[in-house]
């Protein structure tokens, strides 16, 4: 560790240190405003410590962790995120519980999990990533230890999640026992040297789709998401909705695509899961009554639609992604500001405790209103640009399938969002003078996140282009991920990888010299680019030249015998995963 | 800078219709109707080419990365449009407001947002822009369905919105084909009209992304199959969200298809005519023959536009310079009379609370005026020569003879439907013996109205030649367009 390295992890260490100072002081001082300033300065100093770093990106602080624009990109939204919910909190609270200044603590906990998750370079920091975010949202369910509702969805969320971190653990195993490393670059660079993986490595990156699917609420699992939405407090389930799910989809994008794209999981079985839960989430979410379950559904068809487009391939389907990764989380904030803002000591859950909203607390009912518009991808709100991406990512590979089956679904889907819309808008009938859901005195902060949010669900609707322009130079400096669909990939890797490269960050070595390749024969547009074929025979051959210069444990077609001998005969090197036999 | 203005106006008219509410109840009527004069006025001024010869453009950059620009351009048929539109709407607020009184100020805006929504379909030269006024009209209409709409509005509502917006994304989907066709194929990637024109050579996946365009515009029109949301959103509309759904709403769908469908997709379009025809014909006989035995004066108008809007379809699949001149004098005048019969049907509610015509009968004696227009634009609802639609459905049919006489004479025997509606419409309301009590005539302000509108009709009916030639340049620019011969991809291109 370098002071140069120090510097690079900034803004994880200023996030991990404020959850580590947050947490004596909220349970020592007992002041709520103190406890509440504490996690938004950590916030913000998160976010310009990304700023500050950025230039120097990217760059490995050890096989651990990997400082690029993407993860800095991802930590601010993130950062953003949580500090919505810390204030949303702020209110929240007010009155429900006289004790949660620990509650920041936790907050700030989740996000330096989050954080970690998608800056992980290796699987250990991913899982004890994951395992941190896990852990403090366990927590943050369960606030609210008296409403039996809370505790119920904490015990929902707990046993999903252990058995995704199990099959995550076990997916980890399976690749490491095969390929002896645990390095996600290198796995995907000795893949692609290998020209495919083995059964082992297959059944692995499957195991670790399932063990992510759990996160994400992907379809046959997610069947916890809609008790957590419902029994959580507002807050956590806001953080719940947008944290988590972001950091676990900036990983997958970062990585898994790769893995996939070198087939250790046929595409096609995930194309059936995007869709499955487009329709399942569309459906489902169809005759909620209950406006957190609705969007607890409708968050599973969401996911459905960022996994399409993601599957798509290329560059464009990445950004695309991204962009709408991006739009509904800020949307997001918006719908559970909203919730926030109306949950007074009975909480305003259902449709029918908003009906004509607009007559009472106008400002509340446009901003649900707008987040209803914006999930429903309505034109001048950033859903509608992020709706567009994603189906221009599909056109863009011909992927029709799932194109058309988002296009009806989103008709279904449109039909619960105008529901909530004509429900907030609705005429108030003369007696009708209850206060039930009416936002409370006191929510100036809650009020202010809302404003922001609900502009830049505007913003983004009218102007996404410096956001694409961002989110496009992002991805191009790190390592060009729609890329390895491609064939002048297929065709270099196995010339490109030398084995004294195999080490830290040689993806984007190698996918430097695909670009000058690109750039040499004029191919430009990252929209034109043919979907992935099988390699020749000639690479194949190529492959298993280079296979001999591989230490021996790392080729899988080796008895596992020797391989596990020669892996325990390796002198022990900090840093180095492979040595060349042959270099001096 | 003009296109630009005949957008911004309504819209900021709309803001300033919303504001002055607090001013007084009639406070927003007043400044809706200067915004859409000043509107009209703008229009007008491009009739005259001094410094603004036509087409006049507006373009700056949007969105570069993905070749969206922010094009608007005003051509003879975009400027006969955006005047048509700024009129209807002058005619919706003038329209009495029998529904519910809730801010008057908001109702306003909302169908000034319409008619911003709608002109920027008409303006737009960029395919995402077209796409994105084509879904953003829906928004305030829907409201408009929503809010100030009587009976089920609700249901109607939800399903007027499905129904456009599904359609609307496989619109979406059909240009997203043809950019990235047009991209591959050496056209490079750009949204622009001018740029993809001529751009789609024949593939099976373009027949199908003009296959979703086709079913987007049908949806708008009320083509048959895809007319279930049209008669419950035109009869639980206020109506002056009627008057705008029927008069220009639905000109939209037509105009996608003769300016942006049959252009665009012209290597495929050409064969797909007959089908178009075929569609049309169906509209005709089913919307006129379900039109007769309606029993509500408004479902009844409702289903004889569906009839009307099949000759538009049936004149653009015939494709040839008569039928295309009919197609243009059809919706114009079809407009005007439909949002006279629907101003009719307004009165008639605002005093017998209903638009059931089983209660009505011998209207005529209590209210001659109201009886007098009835019967004109029930007549020109048939198709009387000298009246605006007979130009417009002789042209049409003398168009789509030459293409094929069978659908032609089928056509025809429309007009008998026709006339069997439209006398029943006005027998069982006016004529006959007195039931209920009478009702007072129109009041001056509307005979005043619908002495502009009849002038309109009878000035088609006698002398369509403005609207002919004013439309002529650009109906020969879309025909040149799609007989433009299919690019071969460049030598070298990637498939």
């Amino acid at each position: 560790m370098t002071p140069l390295d120090w510097h690079m992890l900034l803004p994880w260490v200023i996030l991990g240190a404020g959850a580590v100072v947050s947490a004596p002081v909220a349970a020592f001082l007992r002041n709520r405003v103190l406890a509440v300033s504490i996690a938004g300065l950590t916030l913000v100093a998160t976010m310009i410590a990304c700023f500050a770093v950025a230039p120097l990106a990217p760059r490995h602080v050890t096989p651990l962790i990997i400082v690029d624009p993407f993860s800095l990109y991802f930590v601010c939204l993130i950062a953003l995120c949580t500090l919505a919910a810390a204030l949303l909190a702020h209110d929240y609270f007010r009155t429900a519980e006289p004790l949660h200044e620990e509650f920041y603590a936790f907050l700030l906990l989740a996000a330096f999990g989050a954080a970690t998750i998608v800056a992980s370079a290796h699987f250990v920091s991913l899982f004890v990533g994951l395992e941190i975010l896990n852990v403090s949202i366990y927590v943050l369910i369960a606030w609210r230890m008296q409403d039996g509702k809370g505790v119920e969805a904490a015990l929902k969320y707990l046993i999903p999640g252990a058995v995704g971190g199990a099959f995550l653990l076990f997916g980890i195993a399976l690749i490491y026992a095969d390929l002896g490393t645990m390095e996600i670059s290198s796995i995907v660079s000795l893949l692609a040297a290998g020209g495919g993986a083995s059964l082992m490595v297959t059944s692995g990156a499957l195991l670790i789709v399932v063990g992510l699917g759990f996160k994400l609420a992907l379809v046959p699992f997610h069947l916890w998401t809609p008790d957590i939405y419902e029994g959580a407090p507002v807050p956590a389930a806001t953080l719940v909705a947008t944290v988590s799910k972001a950091a676990v989809f900036a990983l997958f994008m970062r990585y898994f695509f790769p893995l996939l794209a070198l087939r250790t999981v046929a595409p096609s079985a995930l194309t059936a899961m995007a869709v499955a839960s487009m329709i399942a989430g569309n459906l489902l979410a169809l005759r909620q009554e209950n406006l957190k379950r609705l969007l607890a559904y409708s968050s599973i068809a969401h996911m459905g639609y960022f996994l399409a487009a993601l599957l798509s391939g290329g560059r464009f389907g990445v950004i695309a992604a991204t962009y709408y990764l991006t739009a509904y989380v800020v949307t997001l904030v918006v719908a559970f500001g909203a919730l926030s803002m109306l949950s007074a000591q009975r909480s305003a859950e259902t449709i029918d405790d908003v009906r004509s909203l607009f007559s009472r607390s106008p400002f509340v009912a446009a901003a649900l209103g707008v987040a209803c518009a914006s999930l429903a991808g309505l034109p001048l709100a950033a859903g509608f640009f992020g709706k567009f991406y994603v189906l221009a990512a599909m056109a863009a590979q011909g992927k029709w399938v799932p194109a058309i089956t988002l296009v009806t679904t989103s008709g279904i889907g449109i039909y619960y969002y105008f529901r909530i819309i004509a429900t907030l808008f609705e005429r108030r009938e003369a007696a009708a003078a209850d206060t039930s859901g009416t936002a409370r005195r006191g929510t100036s902060l809650s009020a202010a996140v809302l404003t922001v949010a609900v502009i830049a669900v505007i913003v983004l609707g009218i102007v996404p282009g410096p956001l694409t322009g961002l989110i496009a130079r992002i991805v191009g400096r790190k390592a060009r991920i729609g890329f390895w669909n491609s064939k002048i990939v297929w065709m270099a890797a196995p010339l490109l990888i030398r084995p004294g490269n195999v080490r830290g960050n040689n993806l984007r070595g190698v996918l430097h010299v695909t670009e000058r390749y690109n750039q040499d024969l004029g191919l430009t547009d990252p929209c034109a680019l043919p979907p992935p074929r099988r390699l020749s025979r000639g690479n194949r051959r190529r492959g298993r030249a280079l296979r001999r210069h591989l230490p021996p444990f790392a080729v899988s077609s080796l008895p596992r015998r020797r391989r596990l001998r020669a892996y325990r005969r390796q002198p022990l090197q900090r840093g180095v995963r492979f040595q060349d036999p042959y270099r001096p | 800078m003009i296109p630009i203005l005949l957008l911004l106006v309504p819209v900021i008219g709309g803001f300033l219709a919303w504001a002055t509410e607090r001013l007084g109840k009639t406070a927003p009527r007043s400044i809706a109707a200067v915004v859409l004069l000043v509107e009209l006025a703008l229009a007008a001024s491009l009739l005259f080419p001094g410094r603004h010869p036509l087409p006049v453009t507006f373009a700056r950059e949007w969105v570069p990365r993905l070749g969206i620009s922010f094009h608007l351009a005003l051509d003879g048929l975009s400027l006969l449009f955006v005047m048509v539109t700024a009129g209807i709407g002058i005619a919706a607020i003038a329209a009495p407001r029998s529904g519910n009184p809730r801010s008057p100020g908001l109702f306003h805006a909302n169908v000034l947002w319409t008619v911003a929504g709608i002109v920027g379909v008409f303006l737009a030269f960029d395919l995402f822009l077209f796409y994105l006024f084509w879904e953003l009209m829906l928004i305030p209409m829907y409201f408009l369905i929503l809010l100030w709409g009587q009976g089920a509005s609700r249901a109607a509502g939800i399903k007027f919105i499905i129904f456009t917006q599904v359609s609307g994304l496989f619109m979406l989907l059909a240009i997203l084909a043809l950019f990235f066709h047009a991209g591959t194929t050496g056209g490079g990637y750009s949204f622009d009209y001018d740029r993809l024109v001529g751009r789609a050579s024949p593939s099976p996946l373009l027949f199908w992304a003009m296959i979703g365009f086709f079913v987007a515009c049908c949806v708008k029109l009320g083509i048959v199959p895809f007319h279930a949301w049209l008669p419950d959103a035109y009869c639980t509309a206020p109506p002056a969200g009627s008057i705008l759904l029927a008069g220009i709403m639905s000109k939209t769908g037509a105009y996608a298809l003769l300016r942006f469908m049959v252009p665009l997709f012209g290597a495929q379009a050409i064969p797909f005519e007959r089908t178009m025809m075929v569609f049309g014909v169906i509209s005709i006989l089913y919307g006129a023959a379900v039109a007769v035995a309606q029993t509500d004066l408004r479902r009844l108008i409702a289903y004889s536009s569906i009839s009307h809007m099949g000759f538009v379809l049936l004149a653009i699949g015939a494709w040839n310079e008569p039928a295309l001149q009919g197609a243009v004098v059809q919706m114009v005048s079809h407009a005007v009379i439909i949002a006279a019969l629907f101003l009719l049907a307004a009165h008639l509610e605002l005093h017998r609370g209903t638009t059931a015509m089983q209660g009505m009968g011998g209207l005529w004696g209590a209210a001659p005026r109201m009886g007098l227009v009835m019967l004109l634009f029930a007549l020109a609802s048939m198709g009387l020569p000298g009246l605006g639609s007979f130009t417009g459905e002789f042209l049409t049919l003398l168009g789509s003879f030459r293409h094929s006489e069978v659908l032609a004479v089928l056509a025809a025997s429309g007009g008998i439907l026709s006339v069997v509606y439209a006398l029943s419409m006005m027998h069982r309301v006016f004529q006959g013996e007195m039931r209920g009590q009478g009702i007072p005539d129109l009041p001056l302000r509307a005979v005043a109205l619908f002495a502009i509108l009849s002038a309109c009709i009878i000035g088609i009916g006698l002398y369509p030649r403005p609207i002919i030639g004013g439309s002529a340049a650009s109906l020969a620019a879309v025909q040149r367009a799609a007989s433009l011969p299919a690019d071969p991809p460049p030598a070298g291109a990637r498939p």
